[in-house]
């Protein structure tokens, strides 16, 4: 791989959502990196924490519960944790822009869904409300709505429409970073392929690094060029796509892949993973993983395994990694 | 959109009717009779049966409705009041001005207090002044219009001298009525500000709007207040239902010359014909402002305007 700039780098963040019954470890000490112009999948199941990474990055976490510990951000050289509001808002949609799991409720109903791509522009370019409007008809036209469908609402759009005016929507700064938090999970598996494909494309034409969140290794596959698996709050594994998918090191990420049902092997029967993840407001001392996992010995109970580097770029946070290459 | 408000007003008259039979059959069980409350207590039987006959009091009520409705739908007339010897329609137009105006001043008050102040405890939510709004709410919900009235008037034309406490000519006069009627009705109002407030503040495209980097104000007025307005309507819209039928208590206390004490004056003196005259004037403002505030649905919400417009089309396709 070749040297490339780093473009945004989270450092240690943890993040805790303290509530009246109790403190939930969201995330904890969670470090990535990007570079400029990649796609970094951050994978894992439901409640891993996902979601809270990315609301950090975009300043949106919801506060009170949400308290960031530890850790910081840096985007351009600075830290976007400790921005003021006012600043954050200049980034926010600008530079980093979001988007969201379930575009049936991300549009708001009562605007026409050009004046919410136009929106955006106004709020961050200097631009007449006209030349808002034709940029925004322009975008529509690039995420595949005909600009004639400007002055329609939300209501108005399929699913997979709805999505491309919300891509439209946070691509129409032209961002640094996209923020994808499961784009594709609400969709049909045929329209899925279609945002997909149009993401790729957009990245290329627009040269924007993705951030995706999911849990399907599917659309890791075909659209990330660096994994990193999430469970519990905490990155197990982490490196190159190949490095992922061909030396799969930690037990839970090699769970995740039993679980996927594979073409080549009909017959092969799913293996889930047993059991539950732990409740983050109650996460065991050691790994956390260590409850499910097939080849748990006693130290993995008592104490956390260091994020160890197996080779360059390749994190496991494992006594017992399964595979080293 | 025309087609639609046609169909509205048709379907008005079915209910308009309902009523009319409704407040026929419930005078005929009021206890009291007319001819005995014009001649008063002394009159004699022979006359009291001479003048019930000469109302047609006599007649099965199933002909008495008849002639009623007769009157109403070839003359447009609703007869005329026992006690004045006026027709009831002239009368009735000659007092609602005061109510409508009254009734509407009423309702705009209500609706400033209450949105703004609903929507200040929905983004200040658990703060000191959403409980300062909440308290005041609770305390102008739970205190009947007579007594808040009474307070008022106390307060303000007793001891401070500084407004009239009863009539209707200036300004003025309107004043602590207005609040009397306000204080009551705009916790209610407040109240649903607030919850649609929070639950509209909740949703995921608030977050998108966010994430666009929108400022707060615009997010709090343009996203999230316009997003509330269907269920704040529905509460303005059920207020004014109310206030156009004639705040009757208030007029009262205040002697303001509309329908409301019109109609109570109506009821004591037993007036019937003014009486069903009143309600079908209260009915029909009911059903007026019912399609307004349907009407006001659609301008806001442009979900409920395409459905509107796809049914009058269904219906137009259905009848080609």
């Amino acid at each position: 791989m070749s040297e490339k700039e780093t473009l945004i780098e989270v450092k240690d963040l943890t993040v805790h959502y303290v509530l009246h019954s109790g403190t939930s470890e969201a995330v904890n000490h969670i470090s990535l990196a990007m570079k400029k112009g990649e796609t970094l999948g951050l994978v894992g199941e439901t409640g891993a924490g996902k979601t809270t990474v990315a609301l950090s990055i975009m300043g949106l976490l919801p506060v009170p519960p949400a308290q960031v510990k530890s850790g910081e951000i840096i985007f351009e050289g600075q830290d976007i944790l400790k921005l003021s509001e006012k600043e954050k808002k200049k980034i926010r949609g600008n530079k980093i822009s979001m988007i969201f799991q379930d575009p049936m409720t991300a549009l708001n109903p009562i605007d026409r869904v050009g004046d919410q791509i136009a929106e955006g522009i106004m709020l961050h370019q200097s631009v007449s409300r006209k030349e808002a409007m034709q940029k925004a008809c322009d975008i529509m036209e690039m995420v595949g709505i005909p600009a004639v469908r400007y002055s329609e609402y939300p209501h108005q759009f399929s699913g997979g429409m709805k999505q491309r005016i919300v891509i439209a929507m946070a691509l129409v700064c032209n961002p640094e970073l996209l923020i994808a938090d499961e784009p594709t999970t609400a969709l049909d598996v045929t329209i899925q392929a279609q945002v997909l494909d149009m993401i790729n494309q957009l990245k290329k034409k627009l040269g924007t690094s993705i951030l995706l969140i999911t849990h399907d290794f599917g659309v890791v596959a075909e659209m990330c060029e660096r994994v990193a698996v999430i469970y519990a709050g905490e990155i197990v594994e982490a490196g190159t796509l190949e490095q992922i998918f061909e030396f799969t090191s930690h037990p839970y990420t090699q769970g995740l892949f039993q679980s996927l049902p594979s073409l080549e092997d009909s017959k092969a029967k799913l293996i889930p993973i047993p059991g539950m993840m732990p409740d983050p407001a109650d996460l065991p001392e050691g790994c956390k993983f260590a409850d499910r996992c097939p080849v748990c010995e006693e130290r993995c109970r008592k104490t956390l395994p260091p994020l160890a580097e197996m080779e360059p770029e390749h994190l496991v946070r494992c006594f017992r990694p399964l595979k080293a290459k | 959109m025309a087609r639609y408000i046609g169909k509205r007003v048709l379907t008005m008259i079915p209910v308009l009717i309902g009523v009319s039979l409704l407040i026929f059959l419930l005078l005929e069980l009021a206890p009291g009779d007319a001819a005995q409350s014009i001649l008063g207590d002394y009159a004699s039987e022979e006359s009291l049966n001479e003048l019930r006959e000469e109302m047609g009091l006599n007649d099965p009520l199933i002909v008495q409705y008849g002639r009623f409705m007769k009157d109403l739908l070839l003359k447009g007339d609703l007869g005329n009041s026992y006690q004045t010897g006026r027709p009831v329609l002239e009368t009735i137009l000659e007092r609602y001005p005061m109510t409508i105006l009254v009734a509407i001043l009423a309702v705009i008050a209500t609706a400033l207090l209450g949105v703004t102040t609903g929507l200040l405890s929905a983004v200040k939510q658990y703060s000191w002044i959403d409980n300062i709004c909440t308290v005041i709410g609770m305390i102008g919900v739970s205190s009947p219009s007579f007594f808040t009235g009474l307070i008022l008037i106390f307060i303000f034309s007793g001891k401070l001298g500084w407004l009239p406490a009863s009539g209707s000519y200036g300004p003025q006069y309107f004043i602590l009525p207005i609040i009397t009627m306000a204080f009551g009705s705009c916790a209610s109002q407040m109240r649903m500000t607030r919850s649609a407030m929070l639950e509209v503040m909740r949703q995921d495209y608030i977050r998108t709007a966010k994430a666009k980097g929108q400022g707060d104000k615009k997010i709090v007025f343009h996203h999230e207040l316009r997003n509330a307005l269907v269920p704040i309507i529905t509460v303005i819209g059920q207020q004014a239902g109310v206030l156009l039928g004639g705040a009757m208590i208030v007029e009262q206390i205040f002697s303001i010359p509309g329908v409301g004490k019109l109609m109570i004056d109506s009821i004591g003196t037993r007036d019937y014909p003014m009486v069903r005259g009143g309600v079908l004037f209260i009915a029909l403002s009911f059903s007026v402002v019912n399609l307004l505030v349907d009407l006001a649905y659609s301008t806001v919400d442009p979900r409920i305007r395409s459905q509107l417009v796809h049914q009058s089309k269904k219906k137009k396709g259905a009848s080609a």
